[in-house]
C-alpha cells in the first residue's frame, strides 16, 4: 500500500516524488530529480539533523549520510512544508511513499509546522493554498482517488468552506502521532510492528461451531506467530542489507554484532546476510595489483627515462611466499609503476597510495604526500619517478579494497577492521602492502 | 624649506615599505601590457574579479583572459595572493577517477548520488572555523586558464554541491592536473 504526498503551497500543490538516503553531508531538496537544489534545503537539513531536527531523532538510527528529497515544484522557505515532509519520511521508512509514476492507494495533502515535541502548529494562507490546489482536487476526484487533507488545529473551517469534492476527508491534527493513525487507516503500515490482522471469523463470533472454530483459531494464531517471526527476520535482514549497501563497513560490523545479540530472529538474519556477503566476495583473481621497477636501460641514465627519451627496463616486483614485498635496490632505479585491474562492471574498487617516507617526482617537481593517502576508484595505473639524490629510503603503502557493493577506503580505518579475513566476513576483498626502496 | 622624512630602519621592512611594494606590484599587474599594444586591464578590475564573489562577474574580462596568456599568468599570481585556500595538483598520476583531493585545511570528496546515478555530490569540508567560508571557487589548468564558480552558502564547515556527472566543473575538479583556489 502506497500513498502520494502533496505539500500545500500558495503557488499550487507540490508532490514529493522520492526520498533517498545519500552519502552526502547535508540534506537537500531537489527540483524534478535534477541537480537544482532549492533554497529551502538549509531549513530541511535543520529539520532533519539532530540535535535540533526531528527526523533523525524519530526515524533513526540511520546509516551515515543525509537525505535527498525530490519534489516536482518549488517550495518556499517557511515552515508549512514540515508536516508533509514528516509524513513522507514516515511513509518512506516503510517503503510506502508512492513514486512519481505510482498512483498510490491514498493521496494526502498536507500543510502545517512540526515542533520539536512533534506538536503540529498552525500556518498561514490556508485558503490560498486550497484555491491553488483546486485543479489537483478536481483531477483526483475524477480519478476516484481516496484523498485526505491533513491540517493543523483550527484550519478545518477553511477546508469545509472551500467546497471540496465529495468523498474528500479532512483531518485536523495537533500531533504527528495522529498523522500516523490517519495514514495508517488509509493503508500503509507505519508503525514498527505489523498491524493486527483480524480474520472475519473472529469478528463474527464463535457461533455454534465452537470446537472447530477454536481449532481454526489456534491454527490461525500459530500461523500468525510464524508469519510474525518470519516478518521480523525479513525486516532485520532488510535493515542489515541497507547498512551493507551503504558501504559503511564499521557500521555493518557493528550492526551484525548487534543483530547476533538481539535474539534468534536477529541472529538468523545476520547469518543469512553473512552467507550472501560471502557469496559476493571478490577473489584475488578478480583484483590484480602489479608493481614494476623502472630501471635505466644500458648506456642511458634515469634522466633520459624521466624525460621520455629512453624506454625503461621493467622488472616486476614479486611478493615472497608470505605475501611480503622485498625491498627494491635504489641503484639504477628510476621509478616505480603500478597497475590495479578489476572488472568495473562487476566490482567497485578503490586504491589508496600513501608515501610513508622519502620523496618522488611528478612532471619535474619533487613531491611528497602531505595530504594523506591518494584515493582512486576503479581500474588505474600510475607512475612514481624517484629523485636522483634521495634524502633517505622511499617507502609507501597501498591499500586495495573491492566489493560488489559500493565501498570506500574513506570508511576504512574508522572501524577497527584490520585483517583481510575481517573484511572478507563483510563481503569485501582487502589487501594491504608495504614496500620500500633502499640502497 | 626642506621637509625631512624619517627613513625606516635597515633590516626588516616596515609597514611603509610593505605598502610601497604592494602598490608597485599591483601597478605592474595592471600596466605592463599597454606598451605592446595589448589591452590594458586595471588592477582593480582584476582584483574585483578574483575576490568579488558573485558581484565580481565580468564576462568581458573572461574573454580577454582567454586570449592573453600573460594576463592569465598575472591573474593566477593574484589568485595565489587573494584566495584563502589553495589546493595544489593531486600529487600522483592515475588513469582512474579520484574520489577526493585535499590541501590547505580543506578536503573535497566526490560522492555519487544513489537516487540519480548521473549526479555526484561534491562535498567541500573545511577544517578551520566557519568564520568565513569561501563564496567563490576557481579551477585553473596548466595554461593558467581559470574558471570561476560561485559556491552556495556553507553550513557547519561544509559546502555541498550537486553536479551532473558529465558537468564541466566536475571534470575540472576531478582532474589531477588542475589547481583549486577558494576565496
Amino acid at each position: 500500500m502506497k500513498a502520494r504526498v502533496y505539500l500545500a503551497t500558495t503557488a499550487g500543490p507540490v508532490r514529493i516524488e522520492r526520498l533517498t538516503r545519500e552519502r552526502a553531508q547535508q540534506s537537500a531538496v531537489c527540483l524534478g530529480r535534477t541537480t537544482k537544489v532549492l533554497a529551502v534545503s538549509a531549513a530541511y537539513d535543520a529539520f532533519v539533523r539532530q540535535p535540533s531536527g526531528v527526523i533523525e531523532r524519530e526515524f533513526g538510527p540511520l546509516e551515515p549520510g543525509a537525505f535527498r528529497l525530490d519534489v516536482d515544484g518549488p517550495v518556499d522557505d517557511g515552515e508549512s512544508w514540515q508536516l508533509g515532509v514528516f509524513a513522507a519520511h514516515m511513509l518512506a521508512k516503510d517503503h510506502a511513499l508512492a513514486g512519481p509514476d505510482e498512483p498510490g492507494d491514498l493521496v494526502i495533502w498536507l500543510t502545517g509546522a512540526v515542533h520539536n515535541d512533534l506538536g503540529v502548529a498552525p500556518v498561514n494562507h490556508i485558503p490560498e493554498k486550497l484555491r491553488a490546489s483546486e485543479e489537483l482536487f478536481a483531477a483526483l476526484a475524477m480519478e476516484g482517488a481516496k484523498v485526505t487533507l491533513v491540517l493543523p488545529p483550527g484550519a478545518r473551517p477553511h477546508a469545509e468552506a472551500g467546497g471540496l469534492p465529495a468523498g474528500f476527508e479532512i483531518a485536523e491534527i495537533a500531533s504527528t502521532k495522529e498523522l500516523a493513525e490517519i495514514i495508517g487507516a488509509g493503508g500503509p503500515t507505519l508503525t514498527a510492528g505489523p498491524r493486527p490482522q483480524e480474520p472475519a471469523a473472529i469478528k463474527q463470533g464463535p457461533g455454534r461451531w465452537t470446537a472447530r472454530l477454536m481449532i481454526a483459531l489456534v491454527a490461525l494464531f500459530l500461523l500468525l506467530v510464524i508469519a510474525f517471526q518470519a516478518w521480523h527476520v525479513w525486516r532485520a535482514y532488510d535493515d542489515l542489507r541497507q547498512v551493507a549497501d551503504s558501504g559503511g563497513l564499521g557500521d555493518l560490523a557493528s550492526a551484525l554484532e548487534k543483530a547476533d545479540r538481539s535474539g534468534w530472529t536477529g541472529g538468523l538474519a545476520a547469518d543469512l546476510l553473512r552467507r550472501d556477503l560471502l557469496a559476493e566476495l571478490p577473489t584475488a583473481r578478480d583484483v590484480g595489483l602489479d608493481i614494476r621497477e623502472r630501471r635505466a636501460p644500458e648506456g642511458k641514465s634515469c634522466a633520459a627515462v624521466h624525460f621520455g627519451n629512453a624506454e625503461p627496463v621493467l622488472v616486476a616486483v614479486e611478493p615472497d611466499p608470505d605475501g611480503a614485498y622485498p625491498p627494491s635496490d635504489r641503484n639504477g632505479l628510476c621509478g616505480l609503476e603500478f597497475y590495479v585491474s578489476t572488472d568495473p562492471g562487476r566490482f567497485h574498487a578503490e586504491t589508496g597510495f600513501a608515501v610513508v617516507s622519502g620523496k618522488f617526482i611528478r612532471e619535474g617537481a619533487v613531491l611528497e604526500a602531505r595530504n594523506g593517502p591518494l584515493v582512486f576508484s576503479g581500474e588505474m595505473a600510475w607512475v612514481v619517478d624517484l629523485p636522483r639524490r634521495p634524502d633517505g629510503p622511499f617507502a609507501y603503502e597501498i591499500e586495495l579494497i573491492a566489493s560488489r557493493r559500493p565501498v570506500s577506503l574513506d570508511l576504512v580505518g574508522k572501524n577497527g577492521l584490520k585483517t583481510a579475513d575481517e573484511f572478507a566476513g563483510l563481503g569485501v576483498f582487502y589487501r594491504s602492502i608495504e614496500h620500500r626502496v633502499e640502497r | 624649506m626642506t621637509t625631512r622624512h624619517k627613513l625606516p630602519p635597515a633590516g626588516s621592512p616596515g609597514p611603509e615599505r610593505q605598502i610601497f611594494d604592494a602598490i608597485s606590484s599591483l601597478q605592474s599587474l595592471g600596466d605592463d601590457r599597454d606598451e605592446d599594444g595589448g589591452r590594458k586591464i586595471a588592477f582593480s578590475r582584476l582584483y574585483a574579479y578574483a575576490a568579488g564573489g558573485d558581484g565580481g562577474a565580468d564576462p568581458e574580462l573572461e574573454r580577454i583572459l582567454a586570449i592573453e596568456p600573460e594576463l592569465r599568468r598575472d591573474f593566477r599570481r593574484l589568485l595565489g595572493k587573494t584566495a584563502s585556500i589553495h589546493m595544489p595538483r593531486v600529487a600522483a598520476a592515475s588513469s582512474g577517477e579520484i574520489s577526493q583531493r585535499g590541501g590547505g585545511n580543506c578536503r573535497i570528496r566526490f560522492e555519487p548520488s544513489r537516487a540519480e546515478p548521473d549526479q555526484v555530490y561534491v562535498i567541500i569540508e573545511f577544517t578551520v572555523g566557519e568564520g568565513g567560508l569561501p563564496a567563490t571557487l576557481f579551477v585553473c589548468d596548466n595554461d593558467n586558464h581559470c574558471d570561476k564558480f560561485s559556491l552556495p552558502r556553507g553550513r557547519d564547515g561544509v559546502i555541498q554541491l550537486l553536479l551532473e556527472r558529465e558537468s564541466d566543473l566536475l571534470a575540472k575538479l576531478r582532474d589531477i592536473n588542475t589547481e583549486i583556489y577558494l576565496g
